[in-house]
């Protein structure tokens, strides 16, 4: 898969929240009006996994949830206990490249057709590959700018980190 | 900078205000000569050489005219006095240039030993167990203990089970009330919660206002009723009010590790139990059944 493409790169260290974390897996996917999506699985030192999608330059993490909550929509609508969300859009992915290890609980399918749902809680993804056996349903959470850093932009924030701390101690000299 | 130019600004005020001093009040110019160089010492510093030297300049300048304009005035002052008076404050502010050196390289050596200190801070808070903001184990260790843990489950034959604990609008607390709140929100939190399980329990922070308890010879059901006991607890300890709430609140996803699995597999379903809780409306406990099934257990 071009690097070109892809912010990051197989086998690449990342860091989110300050921990290190290694691109086990990715997929470049194409909308339907042939944007580029990159699904990332990052692993940390104990291989917990962690689902991380890229497209239009932001970042946002995929959730999982249970693989027994379906979550079947009733009309616009998917209820999880009391909480409710509303369908806001509908998205179709085509697979074009993949690299590593499928970026989901199952093996990498070729199309993946998500519904978006939004309500007080927060935005609900439910994707459906078609053959498939269950839909599966993520919660989103969009991260904002530069919580995911290459090794050499945390390195260069360590660097920033530690003039901050000598200009601090300046300070109060 | 905002300082550097503070800095730069006072001593410029104090430069005009001595030449003044000079020439309206008529003090007694070499005396005045004297408060430049008081001056200065705080600009050596404060200041790089560089803007000491414009200072400098600016210095003699505006003293030099005050001088001049005194005895075009007819003040008792001859011309030779003058330049003799001009040339000792030029020495004495060239020394002062000099010296700035040193006293930025002792500044420069400073900063790179606090710089390193810091480096040597983090280091030292990876190899200890125990998280500084809150003094629960880190991540390193909870996992190590979490490996250790399925290690005794599996030899013995008694359960295992797991919570995945989030602390709920912590991102809201820092926004509104500042970091510090989020900190103290924190650390309230990590007492009540500790403070509500048993002491064979191991409780840690897993990466950010996400943490882990450990609960051996425990079987799903008693984890849950550990899990609510918890819940309630922190919900009873207050927090500055943000967004309509006046108290702590958090999430937890609860999984029973099953034979042979990893430690990989036991978190990861713990966290989608999480995410089922969360996606519920947070402030509530959910648990991973047979099958994958979530199971709510309360609501908020």
């Amino acid at each position: 898969m071009a690097g070109k493409v892809t912010t990051f790169m197989l086998d690449e260290t990342v860091f989110y929240s300050g921990r290190p974390l290694r691109v086990a897996g990715m997929t470049l996917m194409q909308g339907a009006s042939g944007q580029r999506t990159i699904r990332y699985l990052l692993e940390d030192a104990s291989g917990a996994p962690i689902l991380l999608e890229e497209g239009d330059g932001r970042f946002a993490l995929l959730r999982p949830l249970p693989a027994g909550a379906q979550a079947p929509p009733a009309g616009n609508v998917v209820s999880i206990g009391m909480e409710k969300y509303t369908l806001v859009g509908v998205r179709k992915l085509t697979l074009l490249a993949a690299e590593g290890k499928a970026p989901a609980s199952r093996p990498q399918a070729s199309l993946l057709l998500s519904g978006i749902f939004e309500g007080e809680a927060g935005t609900l993804m439910r994707e459906i590959a078609p053959g498939a056996e269950a839909p599966l349903v993520y919660l989103v959470k969009t991260l904002d700018p530069g919580s995911v850093l290459s090794a050499a932009q945390h390195k260069e924030a360590g660097k920033s980190a530690r003039r901050a701390a000598g200009d601090r101690a300046q300070e109060q000299d | 900078m905002k300082a550097l130019l503070g800095a730069s600004g006072r001593l410029t005020a104090a430069f005009l205000l001595l030449a003044w001093l000079s020439y309206f009040a008529q003090a007694v110019p070499a005396a005045v000569v004297a408060l430049y160089l008081v001056a200065m010492i705080y600009g050596v510093l404060r200041l790089d050489r560089t803007r000491l030297v414009i200072l400098a300049a600016l210095a003699l300048v505006t003293h030099g005219t005050a001088l001049f304009m005194l005895i075009d005035s007819g003040y008792q002052l001859s011309v030779a006095a003058a330049w003799a008076q001009i040339g000792a404050l030029a020495m004495a502010l060239a020394w002062f240039v000099y010296a700035a050196g040193t006293v930025l390289a002792l500044r420069a050596r400073l900063a790179e030993a606090y710089g390193r200190l810091h480096d040597l801070e983090l280091d030292a808070n990876q190899r200890a167990s125990r998280d500084t903001l809150t003094g629960v184990y880190h991540h390193r260790h909870l996992m190590e203990a979490l490996e250790r843990e399925i290690a005794r489950a599996e030899r013995i034959g008694k359960p295992l089970s797991i919570a995945r604990v989030d602390l709920d609008w912590l991102g809201s607390v820092n926004q509104t009330h500042g970091a510090a709140a989020g900190d103290i929100a924190l650390k309230r939190f990590t007492l009540a919660a500790a403070a509500a399980l048993r002491d064979v329990d191991v409780f840690g922070r897993y990466g950010g206002k996400e943490f882990l308890a450990l609960m051996p010879d425990t079987d799903l059901k008693g984890a849950v009723v550990a899990a609510e006991r918890l819940r309630a607890a922190v919900s009873r300890e207050p927090l500055p009010e943000v967004r309509g709430r006046r108290h702590l609140s958090c999430t937890l996803g609860v999984a029973e590790h099953l034979k042979g699995e990893n430690t990989r597999l036991v978190v990861a379903r713990a966290e989608a139990a999480l995410n089922f809780a969360k996606a519920a409306g947070r402030g509530r406990v959910a648990a991973v059944g047979p099958g994958d099934q979530p199971v709510e257990t309360r609501t908020a």
